[in-house]
């Protein structure tokens, strides 16, 4: 078994695989990756399980030291990261030797990035994931300075080893695409456009969580509605007027009116977005949005 | 029923916006028959108190497909047949001054002890499970105890807390912020992640509290330290 140990862990690193699922009847977050996309490709880049645990680098990154060989990749957020002081490429996969040093830099673009290592990181799973929660704190805790992680060493590395480019993945995309949500049709006309004509920043208490979000708030008529199923990407307008985007630690249910559902890919999105950028919500045509009460039945 | 898609993976069953056994028992029906129709392709179904929030694989499953399954519920009335379990939760209702029975009992023009005998007479129902993992949202607080929620949240509500907010009352699972008043505590270990069922409750459980001692809730806070499986339902009949 490889030890890979931190020299210095990062302001926020974490265990993640792509989620919690078949629990949220009890309350528990889905967790995962914030950014999907990037995560499932650094596992695929090394022919893992696209549910295989890798380590989620938020704004800070980490120092480590591989005790075993094996096979890495990067992707996601670009810390300009360096293996013995050179400069790596992300989406590609890394050859390590033992006692390499693997050091995230200064932050370039994006916000988390994605280490997977081959055949995943060995960790426990608590119901059916790897995922560390902010909120219901499961999964192993963030990680420590003088922690150790655990990997299968590897010494198999094939050449076919081009960098992949994700064509249509922006980093810094300010538009964040969003249907409709659950309680849209309960707002005005004039409610909704100024939703979507506003320019909001994203407040520094946001996290894994939530995104709060700061800008000039609406002004509805309160809606009294009772506590419904939320996900990843709900957008809550509470009496502040101020909308709130949950992320994948979000809690299960919510008793806020559910304005928007930013897409998969606007979470992806978002998850690479610091504090302090701005966003402004825009609609999209979801082809499967529809009333399925129209329906006949069979 | 209103049944609409809420996203790419997802659909959104709505019932009347009441909280209500009706609702309860056609929800319950409702995610029996979905486990049983398609054993495959559902990743998580999310029970509310007037909604049902399914989530789907969008490769084995389409929306269309379910929504008409659900939609042939309409014509069935929901019968209470569905197996239940029925818990009973002991409670320390010693009110150190920081949490709300004093207060709330006197608001509500009640003695501390007519408070807890009409509490703990009533059975409740599980209607759902949310807010943090494992807290179950009671239904069937007797009108004389409804009571708003506190206009300052709490920043700490210890684990084990039972709390009063509107017309529910609900069990804290963990230490968290918030809303709820707060009228006492379970020693009892609600959630367990480590089971595979981590919640004892599923919704239409009935619940009913029973009055404990402060020795008691030392013992019972040992015990169920010890056993995860410390508390078993006590299914009458």
């Amino acid at each position: 078994m490889g030890r890979l140990l931190m020299i210095k862990a990062g302001l926020l690193t974490t265990m993640q695989d792509l989620g919690r699922f078949g629990f949220r009847k009890f309350g528990v977050p889905v967790a995962g990756a914030m950014d999907q996309n990037h995560a499932q490709l650094a596992n695929l880049i090394l022919g893992n399980d696209l549910n295989a645990p890798l380590l989620e680098i938020t704004l800070i990154g980490p120092e480590l030291v591989f005790e075993a060989e094996t096979v890495v990749c990067i992707t996601g957020a670009d810390f300009s990261p360096t293996l013995n002081e050179l400069a790596i490429l992300p989406n590609k996969k890394i050859k390590i030797n033992q006692g390499d040093r693997l050091k995230f830099n200064r932050l370039q673009q994006g916000c988390r990035a994605y280490l997977a290592i081959k055949n995943g990181f060995q960790t426990t799973k608590v119901l059916g994931s790897c995922s560390w929660c902010c909120t219901a704190e499961l999964g192993i805790t963030p990680l420590k300075k003088g922690g150790v992680l655990f990997y299968e060493s590897s010494t198999i590395f094939s050449a076919s080893n081009m960098a992949i480019r994700l064509p249509d993945f922006q980093f810094n995309q300010r538009n964040i695409p969003v249907m409709k949500g659950p309680e849209y049709h309960k707002f005005s006309k004039q409610t909704i456009q100024k939703l979507l004509k506003t320019s909001y920043k994203i407040l520094a208490r946001s996290n894994r969580m939530a995104y709060a979000l700061e800008g000039e708030p609406v002004v509805f008529d309160s809606l009294e509605m009772l506590s419904s199923a939320v996900q990843p990407g709900t957008v809550q307008l509470p009496p502040s007027g101020l909308p709130i985007v949950l992320m994948r630690d979000g809690q299960t249910i919510g008793g806020y009116p559910r304005i928007f559902q930013v897409t998969e890919e606007g979470i992806d999105q978002l998850a690479q977005l610091k504090s302090g950028s701005t966003i402004q919500f825009t609609t999209v045509e979801c082809t499967p949005y529809k009333d399925l009460l129209s329906l006949e039945s069979p | 029923m209103t049944i609409r898609q809420t996203g790419q993976n997802s659909l959104l069953a709505e019932w009347p916006p009441i909280i209500s056994q009706s609702n309860l028992l056609a929800i319950k029906q409702a995610v029996v028959l979905l486990e049983n129709t398609f054993p495959d392709g559902l990743i998580d179904l999310v029970p509310a108190y007037a909604s049902l929030t399914v989530f789907f694989e969008e490769d084995l499953l389409d929306a269309a497909q379910i929504a008409a399954t659900l939609k042939a519920l309409e014509h069935h009335k929901p019968t209470s047949d569905s197996k239940n379990n029925h818990w009973t939760i002991p409670v320390l209702f010693a009110d150190e001054s920081q949490w709300d029975l004093t207060e709330l009992a006197a608001a509500k023009g009640l003695t501390i002890v007519e408070f807890v005998k009409i509490f703990t007479t009533q059975v409740y129902l599980v209607h759902m499970i949310g807010f943090l993992p494992g807290f179950p949202y009671l239904g069937g607080l007797p009108a004389p105890l409804h009571h708003p929620r506190k206009s300052v949240p709490r920043t700490k509500v210890p684990k084990g807390a039972v709390g009063i907010g509107g017309q529910q009352t609900g069990i804290y699972p963990s230490e968290s912020p918030g809303g709820w008043n707060i009228i006492g505590q379970t020693p009892i270990n609600l959630f367990h992640p480590n089971k595979e069922l981590p919640s004892p409750f599923l919704i239409g459980d009935q619940v009913e509290f029973t009055q404990i001692d402060q020795a008691q809730f030392q013992k019972i806070s040992l015990l169920s330290d010890q056993d995860p499986f410390y508390l078993k339902p006590d299914n009458h009949g």
